[in-house]
């Protein structure tokens, strides 16, 4: 009895300790949450969108797109737009949500601002144009509907033009009243933290917008981005108490900072890659089987390893799990290296004592060691590389404006959830990123992937091509890497998301 | 002996002699053993720097490119005294091959600054007028912009590199060589022996180079000592910005910057490259300040 | 005595070696590899956007059509737009300049106050004090700017944490913060300089102090300390004042340099961000912006010695 009695009390003491351990669910609104970001965004207008991750993250919380895209639940799920629908293969529907309010009482969303911004876009050359690929128009029916009118069926669309960076409405009212300088400056969105001003090099600073239309959101009361250009500087920061999220730390120190007790980190598989590519019109990369040896040579898993101490994932595809037509079971290339296919496929290819070339790559810290990496597997097979590490602006010139390269190392974020933005401005003719592999079958393929609407089937087709490029393997993928962030533990109900460009904080609160 | 005023000079020397009459015998020992000392100092520790570079890949040290991930900046062992770098590599074989990087960049840059700059300025001192107006006003121009600007724009179109650097120094440097040399020429040319020379007929380039030229070595060495710190530190300074000797070769302002990530768990490791520039510049700075002493003619009477 | 058309001269010279430099800036930086409107661009970007922007800027007209165009734009005072972010380079001149200012005469100041303790080497000539404080100048002037930046970063910022270790806060606004963020960079890019003047200042002062007029003044039955102050000190620093102006010149390129190190949102920043990515127009414009400065203060400069010392004749 008197052990019953025990037990029940002790279950009881259990109980009341596992209770006050649960985290308080109710979010408290206020607080002021500091952010890290390496460099100032160029600016903060999503029609503007460049390789600036620091604009896009901003963005993701000033403005809203039509529709998002939840990584969970692998669905469109609405946001400005309550529903959408092909009327026909070419055109899509979108009917504007009600009542959404833009910031600084610039009056209600209506879908005027919908086409102004699809519009400005295509017609005016914006950087976010390849985001809308065969869209002719955007056309007002009425207050609240629009039509997006399309060349030819184009699957990618929603993706690309109605969710992520694409489906970013702007303010039209502000922007004419502004002029784009200004407004890129001191932007008006519908998102749930409004602008409040811009100290360049120092910080930005959004804050709470109370007529926001998800009711109850945001919680925190201030967002400030914090310019850091030095990851150890901001780490230091971070352990101080001086800043409360840091994106990205470097991979070195996130063990130590786990051990903070003030410190959270939460990791997330990554929508990149790192990869090296080939001029493929130069020897000895016009064959396909030297292109192969090297994928086989290269230990993917000591890259994860060494240069990220694990927190990536190795993979010698392009696709990273979870996205369409990605296939864990597809691996062509083990993430292991194996050298005796390698030499043999060599031998084969002509080049039995292996062959000389450089390999360039840019300023990034990371992709050094990985470069420094990949030479010193590349040695076992024979190949000697030759290291040049160029600046930004000489690297971009030499692999995008022209092809003055052998053998390039980059790392890439997707742009969108769509497969077809994992393949398309890589493989396909034409496009700047592809150098001298021209397949027109993989071409074929890449068409039917973007103008099939079934689900099912483009899952298909991207298996295909997936399996397509690692037999020609123009690219050599390594690994995903995981977005990691470090955060104050007072952050709470924060939730990441593979892609690089966002960093959205509408559900996030700070418990005081 | 209780507190000494304010020495004044003594009654010999009245023509802005700076020496002044040591009242003690620690005061007079003290005097001596300064100037031998502190410049020796200088000079051995340059001689040491000078022999690292030389001698290194002679020295059996372990290989300064192989990287070995796992040992990312590791605190010092026996294996490696100093620790390793970012790579996993010995940081004490990368300082002592740094070496060779400065005191290389540094003394290509001096050379080639002198090469520059010591014919312009005789040029400029020995036939003055419009030739030296022109010459003095580009030397002006380039001395009074800020030699890290000058260096990152040159630096900028050239691409980076060793060779970038040793150029971009030479230019930066060489109107300090010819502005010293123009206001010896100047002066020397006035003299007795110039005057003869000329009266006898002598080619002009002769009287330069062969009579005036060495009487104006003195100030060269002083300038070129300056100048070997100040190249060393700019080097330093522009391989810090990436701007510079390109990795993965060894300069200590490059490994400075690799360094500064591991500020707060190995705070060690950014102070040992850091400590090596130091030690270099200060050598040639306690050297040359040696040197200014014993060439300095006012210092030599009245001891 | 300073005749009127010496500086009239030397005034008219600032413009006409301006023009020289903007040409060799303008020429120097577009024969750099490396395109900016490419670096402006997302990864997918095909290339017939990048060629339209390129048009849109006027980035495809040649050499000395460009040229001239931004001269005459410079003239009426528009220094252009960025490449990489659209925005005005003299808004972002005006942002980051006052900075870069505040960080140098900071630096400046620091150099000054210092130096004053060469007069002490001088009065204790070839004495303890003396050595002790030339070899803190010698180490001084030994010390890259950087390095001496991250010494007070490890000891400051990591060991004893009680500096921040980046930003700038200004001054003006909030003075304790200000100056908190002030204290290390203001340190690291004025040691050089303090240790420089702090051996001018000890030079000067043995020149002085070895002259007639202060022996008068001793054999006049002065005390020594009013020797020093009243007649030796005024004169001894008069040089220092024109040195400090070619110090603070080079303050201005050793400012990049430590802009980097602790994250500072100044000019140097700025220059080295737009040269990294070719950005034309702003590096066009920081340089002008620096090279008036230069010009100007060796005009002061010129202008200020010949004021002081009566000797020199224009």
């Amino acid at each position: 009895m008197g052990r019953v009695i025990l037990a029940i009390l002790l279950a009881i003491t259990f109980l009341c300790c596992g209770g006050f351990t649960v985290e308080s669910a109710e979010p408290k609104v206020g607080g002021r949450l500091t952010v890290v970001q390496w460099e100032d965004p160029l600016n903060i207008n999503p029609m503007f969108h460049k390789s600036d991750i620091a604009m896009n993250r901003i963005s993701s919380n000033v403005f809203d797109a039509l529709l998002e895209w939840d990584f969970d639940q692998k669905k469109l799920v609405p946001m400005l737009a309550e529903e959408w629908f092909q009327k026909n293969p070419t055109t899509w529907v979108f009917k504007i949500r009600k009542g959404v309010q833009f910031h600084k009482g610039y009056g209600e969303l209506t879908a005027e601002d919908v086409v102004f911004t699809a519009n400005y876009i295509l017609q005016k050359n914006a950087p976010t144009k390849f985001l809308f690929d065969f869209v002719k128009e955007a056309i007002m029916v009425d207050k609240y509907t629009v039509e997006y009118r399309l060349e030819r069926p184009h699957a990618p669309f929603l993706l690309s033009s109605a969710a992520g960076i694409g489906g970013m409405i702007v303010c039209k009212k502000a922007f004419e009243e502004k002029g784009v300088d200004v407004f890129n400056r001191n932007p008006v969105g519908t998102g749930p933290f409004e602008f409040v001003d811009w100290v360049p090099g120092s910080h930005i600073t959004l804050k709470r917008f109370d007529k926001y239309w998800q009711k109850g959101l945001p919680y925190i009361g201030t967002l400030v981005w914090k310019t850091i250009p030095e990851a150890y500087t901001a780490q230091t920061m971070l352990r101080a108490g001086e800043i409360d999220f840091l994106p990205a730390p470097n991979f070195k120190d996130i063990k130590s900072l786990e051990k903070l007790p003030n410190v959270e980190i939460q990791s997330v598989g990554g929508a990149n890659w790192d990869y090296l590519t080939f001029d493929c019109k130069k020897k000895p990369f016009d064959n396909k089987k030297v292109r192969q040896a090297i994928a086989y040579a290269i230990d993917r898993q000591a890259i994860v390893d060494a240069v990220y101490y694990g927190l990536a994932e190795a993979d010698d595809d392009p696709l990273p799990t979870g996205y369409l037509g990605a296939d864990p079971d597809v691996m062509a290339y083990p993430n292991k290296a194996n050298i005796e296919k390698a030499k043999q496929l060599l031998t084969e290819a002509g080049y039995p004592n292996g062959f000389e070339t450089t390999i360039i790559t840019s300023s990034k810290e990371n992709l050094r060691r990985v470069t420094q990496i990949v030479t010193e597997q590349l040695k076992k097979i024979g190949v000697r590389a030759k290291i040049e590490q160029l600046d930004m602006a000489t690297y971009v010139k030499r692999t995008r404006a022209a092809s003055d390269f052998e053998v390039e190392l980059e790392d890439i974020g997707i742009m969108s959830a769509d497969p077809d933005s994992a393949f398309w401005w890589f493989h396909h003719s034409g496009t700047v990123r592809m150098h001298g592999h021209e397949n027109a079958a993989i071409d074929a393929k890449l068409e039917e992937g973007r103008s099939t609407g079934d689900t099912g089937k483009r899952a298909k087709i991207y298996q295909e091509v997936t399996k397509m490029i690692l037999e020609e393997s123009p690219y050599v993928y390594f690994c995903h890497v995981s977005k990691v962030n470090a955060y104050t533990n007072k952050l709470k109900g924060y939730k990441a998301t593979p892609l690089d460009i966002e960093l959205k904080f509408h559900k996030a609160w700070l418990d005081r | 002996m209780g507190r000494v005023k304010l020495l004044m000079p003594g009654p010999k020397e009245f023509s802005g002699e700076k020496r002044a009459i040591p009242h003690t015998q620690w005061a007079l020992f003290w005097r001596k053993f300064r100037k031998i000392a502190l410049a020796k100092v200088g000079a051995i520790t340059l001689l040491m720097l000078g022999l690292c570079a030389v001698l290194a890949p002679y020295l059996g040290l372990p290989s300064i490119t192989e990287m070995d991930l796992s040992q990312s900046a590791t605190p010092p062992t026996w294996l490696h005294p100093l620790g390793t770098d970012s790579y996993g590599r010995d940081l004490l074989a990368r300082l002592i091959y740094g070496a060779r990087v400065s005191l290389s960049v540094g003394l290509s840059s001096v050379g080639l600054s002198m090469l520059a700059g010591i014919p312009l300025g005789l040029l400029a001192g020995y036939f003055r007028g419009k030739l030296d107006s022109i010459l003095m006003r580009l030397m002006d121009a380039i001395f009074s912009f800020p030699p890290i600007l000058l260096a990152i724009a040159l630096v900028a179109i050239l691409g980076p590199s060793a060779g970038t650097v040793v150029i971009a120094l030479s230019v930066v440097y060489t109107p300090r060589f010819a502005r010293v040399v123009r206001s010896s020429t100047l002066a020397e040319s006035e003299l007795e022996y110039v005057l003869s020379a000329r009266a006898i007929g002598a080619s002009h380039w002769r009287i330069m180079f062969i009579q005036v030229l060495p009487n104006v070595v003195g100030p060269i060495t002083v300038q070129a000592t300056v100048t070997f710190a100040y190249a060393i530190i700019t080097e330093a300074s522009l391989s810090f910005l990436g701007l510079g000797v390109q990795p993965p070769s060894p300069s200590w302002g490059l490994m400075l910057n690799e360094a500064r990530m591991y500020i707060e768990d190995a705070p060690y490791y950014p102070i040992f490259p850091g400590l090596a520039i130091v030690i270099a510049v200060l050598a040639i700075n306690l050297f040359g300040d040696g040197l200014r002493d014993a060439l300095d003619p006012r210092q030599q009477r009245g001891e | 005595m300073i005749k009127a058309r010496y500086v009239i001269n030397r005034l008219l010279q600032i413009p006409i070696s301006l023009l020289i430099i903007s040409i060799l800036v303008f020429f120097l930086i577009h024969l750099t590899p490396g395109d900016p409107v490419e670096l402006a661009l997302p990864p997918g970007a095909s290339r017939e956007l990048a060629n339209q922007i390129r048009q849109q800027l006027g980035l495809d007209r040649p050499f000395h059509e460009q040229y001239t165009n931004w001269l005459f734009n410079a003239m009426k005072g528009d220094l252009g737009k960025s490449i990489q972010t659209g925005e005005k380079v003299n808004d972002m001149l005006i942002d980051r300049l006052p900075v870069t200012v505040t960080l140098a005469t900071t630096a400046t100041v620091i150099s000054v106050v210092v130096s004053l303790v060469g007069v002490f080497a001088a009065i204790r000539f070839h004495r303890k004090t003396d050595y002790v404080i030339m070899l803190f100048s010698t180490i001084g002037i030994s010390v890259p700017n950087f390095f001496a930046g991250i010494l007070l970063i490890i000891f400051f910022g990591v060991f004893l944490r009680i500096l921040p270790i980046s930003g700038f806060v200004n001054p003006l606004k909030d003075p304790i913060e200000g100056m908190r963020h002030l204290v290390m960079p203001a340190i690291s890019l004025g040691l050089l300089y303090a240790a420089l003047h702090t051996r001018m200042v000890r030079s000067s002062m043995l020149d002085i102090l070895n002259q007639d007029f202060i022996r008068t003044a001793r054999a006049k039955g002065l005390r020594e300390y009013q020797v020093i102050l009243r007649h030796g000190l005024r004169n001894a620093l008069l040089p220092i004042v024109t040195v400090v102006g070619m110090s603070y010149a080079y303050m201005l390129g050793g400012s990049i340099i430590i802009e980097q190190v602790f994250a500072i949102p100044g000019i140097g920043r700025l220059l080295i961000i737009a040269v990294t990515s070719r950005d034309f127009p702003v590096i066009q414009g920081v340089l002008l912006i620096v090279g008036i400065t230069f010009l100007m203060i060796n005009f002061l400069t010129d202008l200020l010695y010949g004021i002081i010392d009566p000797r020199i004749k224009y």
